[in-house]
């Protein structure tokens, strides 16, 4: 911590009004088998200092080795831009903190012999491609951990050390002119969590080899998903997915001030909105929470060193909240609720998603099910699109079942579905209380491109004449 | 700069005892400037360089990085990945690291592009503020960056390769009511990128789309400017022409080289050494990157491979291997098509009732073999009536395959436009197109 306080007196010798250097240490080791075959066996370590100044009223940020020359550097950037200002940036109060925090784990990841889990993916790739028509088995880990400490000119003083591990299977059948996959837990490497080793097991990957194969073979020959509008239910991973897009990012203050417009885009959830607005039916509740256990977006504080709070974005449908930082909550006349976050040491902190939470309901899956006559069961995300604005989206996902007079019936493959995001969330009527955490590691935001750890938790929910069966 | 990148791969390459071994550099040195509701809101500077060591032992290997370039640091990088590979198992396709060829050598490095200071930068931002506001936009915001990026690779095997590129962009985003415009231009050389007549272009796009109406959803002719087609591309690369998919059977070219896969006036090559893009003479394994033909006159032609998966298939590297964070196998990361003989006021004024798109937001997969995406409009959709401009339109969502497209090309604009994605380090030039039949099927509020 010396370092980052020698950094702080540089920086504000130099001219800095407010000052915070993080300095971030992590290591990463990626696993991915292809096949019968590794694919790929990495191991990552890195490090460095990450300066952000407020200068007359205008950001710098610098990142580098030399935490002395990374300072200096962020000061002349902020005098850079305090040629293009137009008011001072303000910050909201804050009372600086003085703390650490680490995410509890049982196993330490690292520990695991690399020939233990490369044994354990190797056996899902051969088990997967027991499967004839199987052509791609893929089975994937990886572990991240970060350590932090962060300083700034107020006084905060604040260390962290998180990890999250996670894995996933895949399965790809080809065949007669089709590609079909099916994934576990979920797609794009499956699960991720703040836990050590025993959420990996705990996922018990191999034990799902076969029931994934079978899916994916089934899905060549299945019907195509029906165009139409009818009734249909989610599971709770692709309803993960829908809350990110559709509730996290347009939920972000620095979207709907206008800060990404030339990149991911603004929001259709604007100020004047806040606290009146039906984003959905009363059945929705969501709630952004950083200190959900194991979530992928839990810390003890944002890289503000704002503490890990809750925050309600939806109440029984009224939108009623943003993800904000000091610099966006001060123009709401509030303080910030903790959601600034960088990736690495070398990002400028930007509002991201914590954990964004769908609330459970009370049924049953099969109470979901139970009066729809005619329906779609969707599993597991395959594609996602939506406007810059978050209002209309299209989502595809790897399996879907027929849902005829209250029960699950046929496989269907491709299904896919679109709507405008307040309709959609006006037309959920029933959410289960079977409520599932999942991490989501690749949320990208942000120039340059930051790849952000969320999380999402959601139950299955009902949604009432929806558009189905798109391209 | 060369000698000290070569001297730590070549360094990184003795530490190891592993049979083969290979190190690779990358550094980068750049800032970004961001700017949106008329100020800089972001303005960051980064020195990084991350070094990459790939060891084998017989069939085995392991990989491991660090950003720590200090002997020890580094000894400790390679210890790692020789650990690795000596526990893990072999890889039955695998023969061989590369072997050297001579890299042939391009210009990408401009020094007053590399000098360009923080102050610089914000002027430019500053003098586009104004020239928009002066033209009455409500709102302007945009990325301008400039830097530069080394890479340095060497092997065991001989492979000596080092190249040092300037990089930059300047991208602007105006509003005014409902309408939004974009303009933008990535260069290695910052003094391609004109941010005066970019500012004048975006202002423009803003300005015609500012009241704005819904179509319905349906077949329509298009004129997709060059950002929307270089957007579509990149996507197609991602699902066609990497040696990964086209091998497992999960690309539209998988047994149909040689098949006629879009119109016969659809050119699309790869090339790294082509000056007009980005070009960077060798791969991420430092191998010569080759000129490939990826559809030539319509036809499917060629797929682009790294060393693993030219082995596996017994045919030529092309040098297209690239290292990102998940497995995706070789890529096209220098794609051109060719461009025709028409303006783009040509390509609109032959048009009887189509839409004019000038980008695309938010591209996804719907269905790889069938090159099936989805994504938005952006930034400027506008209803062509009898060869004119006649409105703004509301932001439609379409989905649509890519080489269905293509093969519906009616004609091909005479500029190249240019998208640069810094992450993959991979850069598309296309000209605009009009295309005879694409799917929109939906539209949005604005």
């Amino acid at each position: 911590m010396e370092d980052l306080e020698k950094v702080i007196a540089v920086a504000v010798n130099e001219g800095a009004d407010y000052c915070d250097v993080r300095f971030v240490v992590n290591r990463e080791e990626e696993i991915r088998v292809r096949g019968r075959n590794p694919e790929k066996v990495s191991s990552k370590v890195n490090q460095g200092y990450g300066v952000r100044v407020l200068l007359r009223g205008a950001w710098g940020f610098a990142a580098g080795q030399d935490p002395e020359q990374t300072a200096t550097r962020a000061v002349k950037v902020a005098r850079g831009s305090a040629l293009a200002k137009k008011e001072d940036i303000k910050l909201s109060d804050l009372t600086p903190c003085t703390g650490s925090w680490k995410a509890p784990m049982k196993k330490d990841p690292f520990s695991v012999p690399m020939e233990e889990k490369l044994s354990l993916l190797s056996d899902c790739g051969r088990a997967l491609l027991e499967h004839k028509d199987v052509k791609v088995a893929q089975a994937s880990m990886r572990t991240r951990s970060q350590e932090k400490w962060f300083s700034s000119s107020e006084g905060a003083k604040i260390h962290q050390d998180t990890t999250f591990c996670g894995a996933g299977i895949t399965a790809i059948v080809v065949k007669g002119g089709d590609v079909q996959k099916r994934s576990y837990p979920t797609s794009f490497d499956g699960n991720f969590s703040q836990q050590g080793y025993e959420f990996v097991e705990a996922l018990s990957l191999y034990d799902h080899c076969e029931e994934t194969a079978e899916e994916a073979i089934k899905l060549v020959d299945a019907e195509t998903c029906p165009s139409g509008t009818m009734d249909i239910v989610l599971d709770s991973s692709q309803l993960a997915l829908q809350v990110h897009e559709s509730c996290g990012h347009p939920t972000e203050l620095d979207r709907v001030l206008g800060f990404e417009a030339s990149y991911a885009g603004t929001s259709f959830l604007t100020q004047e909105k806040l606290g009146h607005y039906r984003y959905g039916s009363p059945s929705v509740t969501i709630v952004a929470d950083s200190t959900t256990p194991g979530g992928l977006g839990t810390f003890g504080y944002d890289d503000e060193g704002v503490k890990a709070c809750k925050t309600t974005l939806v109440d029984r449908g009224i939108f009623s909240g943003y993800l904000t930082s000091r610099e966006t909550a001060h123009q709401m006349g509030e303080r910030s609720n903790g959601a600034m976050r960088a990736t690495d040491f070398n990002f400028m902190p930007i509002i991201r998603m914590t954990n964004v939470n769908l609330m459970p309901g009370d049924y049953t899956f099969e109470e979901l099910l139970e009066d729809i006559q005619e329906g779609i069961f969707m599993q597991t995300n395959k594609s996602w699109s939506i406007d810059d604005r978050r209002i209309n989206f299209q989502f595809g996902c790897e399996i879907g079942y027929k849902i005829k007079d209250g029960e699950l019936t046929d496989v269907i493959k491709n299904p896919s579905y679109t709507a405008l995001t307040p309709e959609f969330w006006g037309a959920c009527d029933a959410i289960s209380k079977d409520w599932h955490l999942w991490g989501v590691p690749n949320c990208g935001k942000g120039e340059p491109s930051q790849t952000m750890f969320v999380g999402h938790g959601a139950a299955p929910a009902r949604f009432r004449n929806i558009r189905t069966g798109v391209g | 700069m060369k000698e000290e990148y070569l001297s730590i791969v070549e360094k990184a390459v003795k530490m190891s005892k592993a049979d083969q071994c290979e190190a690779r550099l990358s550094g980068m040195s750049w800032g970004l400037t961001r700017f949106a509701n008329n100020y800089i809101h972001q303005n960051v500077v980064e020195d990084n360089a991350e070094l990459t060591i790939r060891s084998v032992f017989g069939k085995k290997i392991g990989k491991a990085q660090t950003n720590q370039l200090d002997p020890e640091s580094m000894a400790e990088a390679v210890r790692r990945a020789d650990d690795i590979a000596r526990v893990q198992r072999e890889i039955p396709d695998f023969v061989s690291l590369p072997s050297p060829d001579p890299v042939p050598s391009v210009k990408g490095f401009f020094k007053e592009t590399a000098d360009v200071e923080p102050d610089a930068r914000a002027l430019v931002v500053k003098a586009a503020i104004d020239q928009a506001e002066t033209m009455g936009m409500e709102s302007v915001s945009g990325t301008h960056y400039t830097g530069t990026e080394e890479i340095a690779v060497a092997n065991s095997l001989g492979i000596e390769a080092f190249f040092r590129g300037t990089l930059s962009c300047f991208k602007i985003n105006t509003r005014l009511g409902e309408g939004t415009g974009i303009a933008q231009r990535f260069s290695r050389n910052h003094k391609d990128l004109n941010s005066e007549a970019l500012t004048e272009k975006a202002c423009h796009k803003a300005l015609n789309s500012r009241k704005t109406e819904p179509a319905n959803p349906g077949s329509y002719q298009v004129v997709l400017e060059e950002q929307a087609v270089c957007e579509m591309l990149m996507y197609l690369a991602m699902m066609t022409f990497g040696a990964q998919p086209y091998l497992e059977g999960r690309s539209a070219f998988s047994d149909h080289l040689g098949d006629q896969v879009a119109d016969s006036s659809i050119s699309i090559w790869d090339d790294g050494l082509d000056e007009r893009g980005f070009p960077l003479p060798f791969d991420a394994e430092g191998v010569p990157r080759q000129k490939v033909d990826l559809i030539e006159q319509g036809i499917a032609r060629n797929v682009v491979y790294d060393s693993y998966y030219a082995q596996k298939a017994g045919t030529q590297n092309t040098g297209h291997a690239i290292d990102l964070p998940f497995g995706t196998g070789p890529f096209s990361a220098n794609m051109f098509m060719g461009e025709g003989k028409s303006s783009l006021e040509d390509l609109i004024s032959e048009c009887k009732r189509a839409i004019l798109v000038t980008r695309f937001h938010y591209i996804n997969p719907m269905h790889r073999l069938k090159t099936v995406i989805t994504g938005m409009t952006r930034d400027g959709t506008f209803l062509i009536e009898n060869g004119e401009i006649v409105k703004g339109l509301k932001n439609m969502r379409f989905t649509q395959s890519v080489l269905g497209a293509l093969s519906t090309v009616q004609g091909i604009g005479d500029e190249l436009g240019i998208l640069r994605m810094e992450y993959a380090k991979a850069a598309v030039c296309a000209p605009a197109l009009r295309v005879g039949e694409f799917t929109f099927t939906g539209s949005t509020l604005f």
